[in-house]
């Protein structure tokens, strides 16, 4: 299949939904990637549900907590749903119940979240320990932010303050319910998009970094 | 048998410093137990590595916890290749509760040997055990950290008697030093030290040790290969030695309200093994979206005092209302432990529990200690260790029955 844009094969399918109406979007990596949408990690699956459901005339529901994510590849072509970083499928964690890597968490997010709420009481978010590095903004994330030199106080340096990200994901998601809820599917997919920005900043791969100390977690001794 | 073993032949003798019985409650509370488990960030999980990536985790590992940064006065760590190690060492490793039967066994990768490209081997296969280690503190072994089990790094600290609240600022601080933090909290300082201290106040680790970085996310939390262990990746345990609710017939009491606590009741030697000895091992199950703290506070506070109440108990009861058929369990048991010429491990670990009992409610004057420490001797890999030779099952039960005989004074 032909990019929408140039000439080249198209890697990246996307699906918009414009006036409450689904359509495809099919990209080459390069126009993809100018457009912002060259995302490793799938954005269509929850929308893919939305239009299931509207199709099958079912209420609507976020995605079902142990149902594989469907396709991304277009509509009727189910791709293997598997982690991007390790390549583990998704079937395989539920046959062994053992995730690959740090970017399945992210990656199966949607399905591990509901298994964990109802393995732990409802519980939704850690609390406790917290590592005492975390991830400077902007920097390369495979690398270490130096100390400070000579041990004197570091000049502040830009960082996500770990409290903010639970904050503003809290939000986020609960956002996105009610504008799934009220049939807000553009608004929905815009939140979605910020989710996925803001996991992969800070849960992509597990990388916590950098110059400034987490505050203590009040519980941890 | 290793060409130098891990644990030097005296501190096999002596026994383990878990079983020391020092420590609070210890006539019931045998020992805590903290692990953490820890992943590295940027690396697939064990199960998901390739032998390479396997071997570059324990070489980085290996590099920063032996750089120092886990010594302490009179207390260092030592490494071994769990790999290269001898079964028989393996197993001694795991009767001492310093690692797991897991690490111990690990997988073996068979390797064509000579095989042109795409053609049938030409050579003898060549088997090769993955990558994987143990890093352990000696002499006291009360930290040990296991290198490529389920997950990257298993942490633990293992103390005689109820010590949580000791495993936990030990291991917490352990934890830290594995990150690198640099600045070493002292001994019974303030739990926080080390993210309230000024960074003036502690020079700056030199760059070879800038420590292990850990897969983190703030929603999940340490990520962890089981899905069951994310969050604060913590499982807190303590061993018991109820043989006193057993007598009673209390003891399924005791497991079905472990149970309705989400909490689990193992044996001995953990997952899936008996309770044999009288011996359970009560531990949290899960650690998500629950601290560390509530969670020790809980086993330490609530749920270990009264089960320690329990036994107290079913031990006075047993005294005082049905002496004549406790003083005959105790020295049926010790009979047994005194004459028998061969012996099996569950024969030894169920006479042993009752002497135990014989001996704290008074009715027989050996030393605890004595009787305790056996409970681990009297394990196949100690057994052999102990007399220097290998031997098959008919030879351990006789040296088995002669050890016991030996240090019960028969």
């Amino acid at each position: 299949m032909k990019c929408d844009v140039c000439d080249n094969e198209a890697t990246v399918h996307n699906l918009v939904i414009k006036g409450g109406k689904p359509a495809e979007q099919h990209l080459c990596e390069r126009c993809a990637t100018k457009t912002g949408l060259n995302n490793s990690i799938p954005v269509a699956p929850l929308m893919m549900d939305l239009v299931k459901q509207i199709a099958a005339g079912q209420a609507i529901t976020p995605s079902a907590p142990t149902e594989k994510p469907p396709a991304v590849r277009g509509a009727g072509t189910p791709a293997v749903a598997q982690c991007p970083g390790c390549g583990l499928p998704f079937a395989s964690f539920r046959q062994h119940g053992l995730l690959g890597c740090a970017i399945c968490y992210t990656a199966f997010a949607d399905q591990l979240g509901p298994l964990l709420d109802r393995a732990h009481d409802g519980a939704t978010h850690h609390t406790g320990k917290m590592p005492r590095r975390i991830l400077p903004g902007g920097a390369d994330a495979g690398t270490l932010a130096p100390d400070a030199p000579g041990g004197a106080p570091s000049p502040p340096k830009p960082t996500i303050d770990l409290q903010d990200i639970l904050h503003r994901e809290a939000q986020l998601r609960k956002q996105l319910q009610s504008a799934i809820a009220a049939e807000q599917f553009e608004r929905a997919a815009c939140l979605r998009d910020e989710l996925i920005k803001l996991g992969q900043l800070a849960e992509l791969a597990g990388f916590i970094i950098g110059g400034k100390k987490a505050p203590p977690a009040p519980e941890a001794t | 048998m290793e060409s130098v073993p891990l644990i030097s032949q005296e501190s096999v003798a002596r026994g383990a410093a878990w079983l020391a019985g020092t420590g609070r409650d210890s006539d019931v509370v045998i020992s805590s137990r903290i692990r953490l488990a820890r992943n590295l960030a940027g690396r697939p999980f064990p199960a998901r590595s390739t032998l390479l990536q396997r071997a570059q985790v324990v070489a980085l590992c290996r590099d920063h916890l032996m750089s120092g940064v886990l010594d302490a006065p009179g207390r260092r760590m030592v490494w071994a290749d769990i790999h290269a190690m001898s079964p028989l060492g393996r197993s001694l490793l795991v009767e001492r509760h310093l690692m797991s039967k897991e690490h111990a066994k690990g997988k073996t990768i068979t390797l064509p040997v000579g095989a042109p490209a795409g053609g049938t081997p030409t050579g003898p296969e060549q088997t090769i055990q993955e990558p994987r280690g143990l890093a352990v503190t000696l002499p006291d072994e009360s930290l040990s950290i296991m290198v490529n089990e389920e997950d990257h790094l298993r942490i633990q600290v293992l103390l005689s008697g109820l010590a949580l609240s000791e495993a936990w600022k030990q291991i917490d601080d352990a934890d830290d030093q594995v990150e690198g933090l640099g600045n070493r909290r002292v001994s019974g300082g303030s739990d926080v030290a080390t993210a309230d201290t000024p960074p003036s106040a502690a020079p700056p680790a030199p760059a070879a040790d800038r420590g292990l970085i850990y897969a983190f996310s703030p929603r999940f939390g340490y990520l962890t290969t089981c899905p069951t262990n994310v969050g604060c990746g913590v499982r807190m345990s303590v061993m018991l030695h109820l043989p006193g609710l057993r007598l009673t017939g209390e003891i399924d009491k005791v497991k079905n309200a472990t149970k309705d606590m989400n909490l689990a009741l193992r044996g001995f030697y953990g997952e899936g093994s008996e309770s044999t000895g009288d011996l359970y091992q009560v531990s949290n199950q899960g650690a998500f979206g629950k601290p560390e703290r509530e969670i020790l506070r809980e086993i330490e506070t609530e749920i270990v005092p009264e089960i320690v109440r329990y036994e107290r108990d079913a031990r006075t009861t047993m005294l005082e209302r049905r002496r004549r058929i406790l003083e005959d369990q105790v020295f049926r048991a010790l009979g047994l432990l005194r004459n028998a010429r061969m012996l099996t491990p569950e024969e030894a670990l169920a006479g042993l529990s009752m002497v135990r009992l014989g001996i704290l409610c008074g009715l027989v004057p050996i030393p605890e200690q004595v009787v305790s420490q056996l409970f681990l001797l009297t394990q196949p890999a100690h057994l052999q260790r102990l007399l220097g030779v290998d031997m098959d099952q008919q030879r351990r039960r006789a040296a088995r029955a002669d050890l016991v005989r030996e240090r019960l004074g028969a």
